[in-house]
């Protein structure tokens, strides 16, 4: 695979199934040290399976997937969550039977205390966290959650943190406290983010440069504001509502 | 009053060991989503080392041969889960059930390949073979060691799940296996060690009751342990360790009230209250109606 030195992930022909019936067809992706990079595309055009293929979840594939330079195919999910990859799914899946402080501790457990950020750091890091240390899961706001699931995927270092459409279900408010949120992650924990999106706005905002999918292809690929002023680009791989 | 209060203690120490077992049962269906039949066999199994394994009248040669049986069974469980349960997972929950089924049958088979099929018998410890007189009414020892001990295994399950990182990691994935291995926690691991802990539980229970009940290969499916133990599962709510105190505790108690007051009626009370929270309320007393667990709530 021709990757340069700084390039965290890099997928080549990434192909996806679900049993029989193909979601993913010949994906190529790079994200590089300290990128935020968009994934669009309408619902179902592919950015959730992409995350799941490179999570190797629910999904068989076949291509190349690589994290600064080791393969990721085949490895149970576990293992690549421990090699630095970071998953925040779209419905958050924080864990309502436990604290929020259980919900960040439970990703120190996995990569050792060594390397893992400290609850009491990441809640320095993130102030909003703060409030919400001792509640538990099932008692957060849908904006409460987001935040909540960015900063548990942080805890272990990631070198790579996938964000499925985590503006889904909020106000403009919080998305607006979301953003400014993942606008630091990079510089503030050394990770590269890979944004699944369909609120153009926000991923304008925040990424460099973006991957348009459809119909689990790859249909368009460039920097993020050429997309952005583009509208007939727009028009015809997203067809959504600008404004939100 | 006196009545009463021998009524009570016997019926929390009748309910001691099922809770024992059904926390065990609950722990493993909480993290591995397996009602595991063979159960019986690791109660039956744990029983049967005390009767070779106890040197002696002391309380302390009996604590040694519970410690034994506990260990013993719990290797049993680890092997058990490794070669048999693990290959079935993904296979779902009815293969697993017929996996757990024939397991059950095996190690019975095995058990009386051992210790052969004539009953046996365990004295009481000597320390513990006597009655006190408690407000008038006469209670076993014995008895009242069987509280003290699910006392002890009850607060030593609570801060296990609630104070440790494996009790963490335990409601995690009894939570959400997936998102607790995209988290990067060793689920598997998890899941052998919950196995562990189960098979350990059935182990000490079926130590616990030696002095008590004949010991024979009926053990293994006894409808005054090992039945109640799966009823206490369902009213306490699957998954539910607190569940499975509360009802293995109140089944115990009113086996023993229905033992005194209406004799026909003992044996039956089970059945009861079991086809009663089927029919008004299936999720148990501390289950969700969704199978999601609450294994410390």
């Amino acid at each position: 695979m021709n990757t340069t030195h700084d390039t965290v992930l890099a997928t080549r022909e990434l192909n996806a199934w679900y049993g029989s019936a193909q979601a993913l067809f010949g994906v190529d992706l790079e994200v590089r040290a300290g990128e935020v990079i968009g994934l669009l595309g309408r619902n179902g055009a592919g950015k959730s399976t992409t995350f799941n293929a490179i999570m190797n979840l629910q999904v068989r594939t076949s291509g190349e997937i690589e994290l600064t330079g080791r393969t990721l195919a085949k490895r149970s999910v576990d293992a690549i969550a421990r090699l630095g990859v970071g998953w925040v799914p779209e419905d958050r899946r924080i864990f309502t039977n436990l604290t929020v402080r259980e919900n960040l501790e439970l990703a120190r457990f996995a990569c050792g205390d060594r390397d893992a950020v400290a609850v009491d750091d990441l809640v320095d890091s993130l102030p909003l966290l703060d409030k919400l240390i001792g509640r538990r899961g099932n008692q957060l706001s849908g904006g409460e959650q987001q935040l909540v699931a960015i900063a548990r995927a942080l805890i272990s270092r990631p070198r790579l943190l996938l964000l499925d459409e985590p503006t889904e279900g909020l106000a403009p408010l919080i998305v607006e406290g979301i953003a400014t949120a993942i606008q630091q992650l990079p510089e503030m924990f050394d990770v590269s983010i890979l944004l699944a999106e369909q609120n153009l706005p926000f991923v304008t905002a925040l990424t460099s440069r973006v991957y348009v999918l459809e119909t689990g292809r790859v249909v368009h690929t460039g920097p993020t504001d050429v997309f952005a002023g583009d509208a007939e680009l727009q028009d015809r791989y997203l067809s959504i509502s600008i404004a939100s | 009053m006196n009545d009463l209060i021998a009524v009570l203690v016997a019926g929390v120490a009748q309910g001691v060991p099922v809770f024992v077992v059904a926390s065990g049962l609950t722990l493993i269906y909480g993290v591995l989503h397996v009602l595991n039949f063979a159960h019986g066999s690791f109660f039956l199994i744990g029983a049967l080392i005390v009767t070779t394994t106890l040197q002696g009248p002391s309380l302390g040669a009996f604590l040694g041969s519970i410690l034994l049986a506990g260990v013993g069974v719990m290797a049993i469980g680890v092997l058990s889960e490794v070669l048999v349960f693990r290959p079935l997972y993904k296979a779902g929950s009815t293969v697993s059930f017929l996996g757990a089924f024939a397991l059950f049958l095996a190690l019975l088979g095995l058990a009386t390949l051992v210790w052969g099929t004539n009953p046996r018998t365990v004295a009481y410890p000597s320390a513990l073979d006597g009655s006190f007189s408690i407000g008038g009414a006469r209670v076993g020892q014995y008895d009242l060691a069987l509280v003290a001990v699910g006392v002890v295994i009850a607060a030593g399950l609570w801060l296990l799940l609630t104070k440790t990182s494996l009790g963490t990691r335990v409601r995690a994935v009894s939570h959400d296996r997936t998102m607790a291995l995209a988290l990067g926690i060793r689920a598997g691991q998890v899941s052998t060690i919950v196995f562990g802990i189960g098979a350990f539980l059935a182990g000490v229970a079926g130590a616990l009751i030696a002095p008590v009940s004949s010991i024979d290969e009926g053990l293994a499916l006894s409808s005054d342990y090992m039945l109640p133990a799966f009823i206490a599962i369902i009213v306490g709510g699957l998954g539910s360790v607190p569940g499975a105190l509360i009802a293995a505790i109140a089944l115990g108690i009113l086996e023993s009230l229905s033992f005194r007051i209406a004799p026909s009626l003992s044996g039956f009370s089970y059945y009861l209250v079991v086809a009663a929270f089927l029919m008004f309320r299936p999720q148990g007393l501390l289950g969700s109606a969704a199978r999601s667990t609450a294994m410390a709530r």
